[in-house]
């Protein structure tokens, strides 16, 4: 039962993903953008020259012709070289994915252990004073666009105190070993990860309260506590577990969003991972790589959405016998 | 009898409807959080209507901080001081804020007439239409939304209309996947059940039994999906992919970053943008999540 | 409880142990003189055949070697890789003596020959950045030490020669189809900098190349570090990553200027940048489709008398600038045309409609736009995507409106705005030039050649305008060698120019570049008391930059203890949070 129902997922996350190619080929040829733009006026390229590097960019023959071709090269990872820095796409991503997946690591974990710790305490004592205020305080962090909170730290965190880098990566030129090279990083992480969490902390929270007081509602709980057992363990064995289902899937589809907050967070702070490449590839017009960001950002959502089925299923016997 | 059957029917549906709008009401008021976002929002709505009362619309062209200070901070003349090239700021603020309630509101009709009309077909519909319309659903859940919507942006032009129907054309994905499981729900229910062993029509059984089953649904949904329209015109705004012209919300704070007036704290040009932008979406957000606790009885207590 | 202490313990533990390796290691970082440079613009290419960004000249002025230098104060010719030169009589043939024991910066000969390779290559390939030095052009070695370079007419540039020269040892294994695609990356130099390393969009490090035959630069690494806002960069030269900023948006200048920010200064300094409104003309032949009230010169004169320059000059550039009326051809102001200001352009809407009005174009249907013949007057506005760009185009729509214009504005990236240029395919577009010192290249992108005539190979002349006068004297000032007769060829030109309008000249702006002045000194500008610091013609300020008191650059040290404090409250607040959920349920009780 359980293995036809995680077939039947992964077949979908297939054909959602197959979707994805397809739909990303069009979107990216319906911009009229000059491939060659980048060399216009600049380098004396002869006929031949200008032939080699438009069939090597795939954009030769009939619109048909060239699908082939793209989904070829999609299953080869080939995804051609960026109109911009004239380097293979594939490359240009993978030096930057660790910076982004650091990103975006640290503060969904951060995010989803503090959202729960408040959405689950809020739920449990819900109309308490922690409740309240905690519930409102998500409210407005909910509210404030994350870029918002970036612009704020900037100014007047890191450029009025110096406590902190205001953009990139790391400090250039030094070399303080591998413990000291990592703290580098960590310093120049702070903000940024400070301004993704604070901007995603809101919406984790109120889901995970709802979810707690929808887990409270069951009739197995009610017993439970009716029975006399203890609250605490009431709250870790049966009302924590059941209560974090549904929010797994609510936060896998929620990924979607933290890819937004990565653009915009990864702007503000000079921070060179996938989300500043993808603004400047949008910027620059830069098809061969916003085709290939798109598409990486889109199978990680669908992964993300797929392990959280698979979670989902392990975690609750119900799905299992209901499929 | 000079009235006919039909009238008599519709005037029963009117008053059921009066009913029904009342009852809303009375739990709105009573619901504080769902009030307060009432109460903020027609503060909005205030605001946006008085705009020809509080600046004139030519105090937006760039060209009519001639004669004023750059950056002055508020004084009685500007009360919310001057942008960096001596515009007012709260007449931008005032006409920006018609902008992004236009575009927060558009952006959500469009994507409550795509997500009902693929929910409501999903969910009617059984077979492969319903499975194919699910995968489209499936598709646009996942596909990274952000980056989707700027692309459209700037495929399609960049004014405030353009920017709604993007917005609202890649944000239906979840309003048709709640609308489908609620159609589904009712499907079964007796009253639309007996519908259909009466003979009535598929157009029929839908525009009279399920939609208003689910009309409070996709009312409150609705309310919930214009605050993340209006967040993420802000943010298209912000990385440089709005409507240049438009004094929208995001706009005055994307001026506000790049003329570097948060570092020389010139706040009467960053805050109020800013805290309108989370006063709005709080406002739509604290009411649509009253409505939906008062629609589906069983979120009560949220 | 005695679990709680356990983790504080540990924490605490953990973060000292840390402290001590950062510090550690931290001090023998500090060793070196650093200067940090911000910009807001990542590196188009390295690869001189291919970028064209100010970003990559400066790193090129700072990497590869040329015949000839340019003076900091005025231009004026010194020697570089050539120690003499001598002329023939007809001025058309020069000898230059290269210095002996030149080295590129893998210890390889610098020879004639790699002088002689890179002239004849660059105008075979024709290379953008050398094909307008070198147009006229043949070299031979003569020996290894001797270049000879024969003009094929009077060039009144010689024998000033800038060209960068490549290493021939690196360059010949790279054909011509693969040269677009070359990353640059072999790091020979023959330059006073070496690039070290590079992390694309993140930063280049150059230090001191060992080779170098000039003067020793007392620094031993430029650092130029990518910012996306201006904001993140004022920031960072202001909590002290950073030395030098260029790029400082004109308010937060303002108040650098004003002595409000501490120990940064602000340096305006001025190359004859000019930003322009360009209006395509029609001139093409065989493609584009401009419009055609545009073919008319009283049009185009109407819209540059529509323009508040002064007021442009006010609001956008805070004062940093002056307002412009035609080509500003050179970095030298001496170039700049002559004009009274009752002459010059102005506001003057009144007699823009005049001019509108003169030329047939008459608001018939009373719908506020301008039309003639059924055809209205609605003009495509093609506007660049970079920040600077834009702040004009609401001024400017604005003010087209008022006398009757009605545009539509559209946003293009630069690369996709040039293949429009190079398809003709606009009526206004706005666009920028920073001039060289010789005002013959700026000249000669107006001339008819350089108008597009092939979508694929473009032109420089992206007002699509042509006139046979003005080629005529630009031929003329190109071969003259007496520079006061040349000064009014080109003045005559100017006033065609001026005349015509295939522009709307706006304004000349300053580059605002920041420091920090308690690190630094000796910000040699060029042309001195004028010019810029950063991204100057010929960048000698990284030859001359010397540290204030014993220690410049940027350092890191105190900002790692707060990092580490910070991990450690942070660690400490996580177990205190983990127990006290455990301990919470009892409270309750």
């Amino acid at each position: 039962m359980s293995r036809r129902y995680l077939l039947k997922k992964v077949i979908g996350a297939l054909l959602t993903l197959s979707g994805v190619v397809v739909f990303n080929f069009f979107l990216f040829r319906i911009i009229d953008r000059d491939p060659l733009a980048k060399y216009r006026g600049r380098s004396k390229l002869t006929l031949e020259q200008r032939e080699t590097m438009i069939r090597r960019m795939g954009l030769e023959g009939s619109k048909w012709d060239q699908f082939v071709v793209y989904v070829k090269s999609v299953f080869r990872l080939d995804f051609g070289r960026s109109f911009d820095s004239t380097q293979p796409v594939l490359g240009e991503i993978t030096a930057r994915l660790p910076a982004t997946l650091f990103l975006v690591g640290v503060s969904t974990l951060l995010t989803i252990c503090i959202g729960l710790y408040i959405g689950t305490k809020a739920g449990w004592r819900r109309g308490s004073r922690f409740d309240r205020t905690s519930t409102s305080a998500a409210m407005v962090l909910y509210s404030t666009p994350e870029f918002f909170f970036g612009m704020l730290l900037l100014a007047f965190v890191a450029g009025r105190t110096g406590w902190f880098p205001t953009g990139g990566l790391r400090s250039v030129g030094a070399n303080y070993g591998f413990v000291g090279n990592l703290l580098d990083r960590i310093h120049h992480l702070v903000l940024p990860v400070l301004t993704l969490t604070l901007g995603y902390l809101g919406s984790y929270a109120l889901i995970m309260r709802t979810s707690m007081i929808e887990t409270l509602g069951e009739d197995y709980l009610v017993t439970a506590r009716a029975k006399g057992l203890r609250d605490s363990e009431v709250m870790s064995r049966h009302a924590v577990p059941n209560a974090l289902l549904p929010s797994v899937s609510l936060i896998a589809i929620s990924c979607g969003f933290v890819i937004g907050g990565a653009i915009t967070t990864e702007t503000v702070f000079s921070y060179p991972g996938l989300g500043l490449a993808t603004a400047n590839a949008i910027r620059n017009n830069d098809l061969p790589m916003l085709q290939a960001l798109f598409l990486f950002a889109s199978a990680a959502v669908i992964l993300f959405n797929l392990v959280a089925d698979f979670v989902y299923a392990l975690l609750d016997p119900r799905v299992r016998r209901a499929e | 009898m000079r009235e006919s059957g039909s009238t008599t029917v519709r005037a029963m549906t009117w008053a059921r409807r009066r009913r029904a709008f009342s009852r809303v009401w009375r739990e709105l008021r009573h619901d504080r959080p769902g009030f307060i976002g009432l109460l903020l929002l027609s503060g909005f709505g205030l605001f946006a209507l008085s705009a020809p009362l509080i600046a004139d619309r030519s105090s937006l062209l760039a060209a009519s901080g001639r004669n004023n200070p750059d950056l002055a901070a508020p004084s009685s003349k500007f009360l919310l001081g001057t942008d960096e090239i001596g515009r007012d700021v709260l007449a931008q603020l005032v006409w920006g804020s018609r902008v992004s309630l236009f575009i927060g509101l558009l952006a959500t009709v469009v994507a409550v007439v795509i997500g009902s009309l693929v929910g409501l077909a999903a969910g009617y519909a059984k077979g492969k239409i319903s499975a194919v319309l699910l995968a489209i659903d499936d598709f646009f859940l996942v596909v990274p939304f952000l980056p989707l919507a700027i692309v459209l942006a700037v495929i399609l032009g960049r004014s405030p209309t353009t920017l709604a129907i993007v917005i609202g054309f890649t944000s239906w994905a979840g309003s048709a996947r709640l609308i489908r499981a609620q159609v589904l729900t009712l499907s079964e229910r007796a009253y639309v059940e007996r519908a259909r062993a009466l003979g009535a029509g598929s157009w029929h059984v839908i525009v009279r039994h399920v939609l208003p089953g689910v009309a409070p649904l996709i009312i409150a949904n609705a309310t919930l999906i214009v605050p993340t329209a209006i967040l993420t015109e802000s943010t298209l705004s912000f990385l440089g992919f709005g409507d240049r012209l438009s004094p929208s919300w995001g706009k005055l704070l994307d001026g506000a970053q790049s003329s570097g007036s948060i570092t020389i704290n010139a706040w009467w040009y960053f805050l109020p943008p800013g805290l309108c932008i989370i006063g709005i979406v709080l406002a739509f957000t604290l009411l649509g999540r009253a409505l939906e606790r008062i629609f589906d009885p069983r979120l009560k207590g949220r | 409880m005695s679990r709680r202490a356990l983790g504080f313990i540990a924490t605490g533990a953990l973060g000292f142990g840390l402290l001590a390796a950062g510090l550690a290691t931290n001090a023998s970082a500090q060793d070196k003189l650093v200067f940090s440079v911000g910009v807001t613009q990542d590196i188009d290419s390295l690869n001189v055949t291919v970028g064209y960004l100010v970003i990559d000249f400066e790193i090129w002025n700072l990497t590869l070697p040329s015949l000839t230098d340019r003076s900091a104060e005025d231009f004026s010719t010194l020697p570089s890789m050539a120690e003499s030169w001598t002329a023939s009589d007809d001025g058309l043939t020069w000898r230059y003596k290269l210095r002996e024991g030149l080295k590129w910066s893998d210890g390889e000969p610098m020879t004639a020959d790699d002088v002689v390779y890179t002239i004849t290559r660059a105008v075979a390939d024709g290379w953008i950045n050398h094909r307008s030095d070198l147009a006229n052009i043949t070299a031979t070695a003569i020996d290894s030490r001797t270049v000879q370079v024969v003009s094929a007419v009077p060039d009144p540039k010689l024998p000033y020669l800038g060209s960068y020269i490549l290493p021939k040892h690196v360059y010949e294994k790279i054909s011509t189809e693969e040269m677009p695609n070359y990353l640059a990356d072999d790091n020979v130099s023959g330059g006073p900098f070496q690039i070290v390393e590079r992390k694309e969009g993140e930063f280049v490090r150059l230090a001191r190349n060992p080779n170098w035959h000039g003067k020793k630069p007392t620094i031993d690494e430029v650092v130029f570090r990518m910012y996306e806002t201006a904001e993140a960069q004022f920031n960072a030269l202001k909590a002290g990553d950073l030395d030098a900023i260029d790029d400082v948006p004109v308010k937060l200048f303002a108040s650098v200027a004003a002595g409000e920010v501490e120990n940064i200064i602000g340096l305006a300094g001025n190359q004859g940048s000019f930003s322009e409104l360009a209006i395509n003309s029609g001139c093409a032949k065989g493609i584009g489709d401009g419009h055609v009230a545009l073919k008319d010169r009283k049009v185009r004169q109407a819209i540059n008398w529509a323009i508040d320059r002064q007021l442009l000059v006010d609001k956008i550039l805070s004062g940093f600038g002056v307002p412009a009326v035609s080509l500003i051809p050179s970095a030298n102001p001496a170039f700049d045309m002559k004009i009274s200001a009752d002459e010059a352009y102005s506001y003057d809407p009144a007699k823009a409609n005049a001019l509108l009005d003169e030329a047939g174009w008459k608001d018939s249907n009373n719908d506020g736009v301008r039309d003639k013949d059924g055809v209205e007057l609605k003009l495509r506005y093609y506007d660049r995507s970079t920040a600077g760009a834009t702040a004009t185009t609401p001024f400017l729509t604005g003010w087209l409106k008022d006398v009757g214009i009605a545009t539509d504005v559209k946003t293009f990236d630069e690369d996709s705005l040039i293949a429009e240029q190079s398809k003709s395919e606009f009526d206004l577009y706005t666009w920028g030039w920073t001039p060289y010192v010789d005002p013959d290249n700026m000249l000669s992108y107006f001339t008819t050649s350089q108008v597009p005539t092939d979508p694929d190979v473009g032109g420089y002349n992206d007002a699509n305008w042509c006139n046979d006068e003005f080629d005529a004297l630009y031929l003329k000032q190109n071969s003259e060698l007496d520079p006061t007769k040349r000064a009014e060829l080109i003045q005559q030109m100017h006033e065609i120019f001026f005349d015509e309008a295939p522009y709307a000249v706006l304004y000349k702006y300053d580059n605002l570049q920041a420091f920090r002045s308690d690190r630094w000194q000796n910000f040699t500008r060029q042309p001195s008391d004028v010019g810029p610091v950063l991204f100057s013609q010929s960048s000698p300020v990284y030859r001359d930059l010397e540290p204030v008191g014993t220690r410049g650059g940027s350092s890191g040290t105190n900002t790692m203890i707060i990092v580490i404090v910070a991990l450690v409250v942070a660690g400490g607040v996580l177990v205190a949070l983990a127990n006290r959920r455990k301990e919470d349920p009892d409270d309750r009780q």
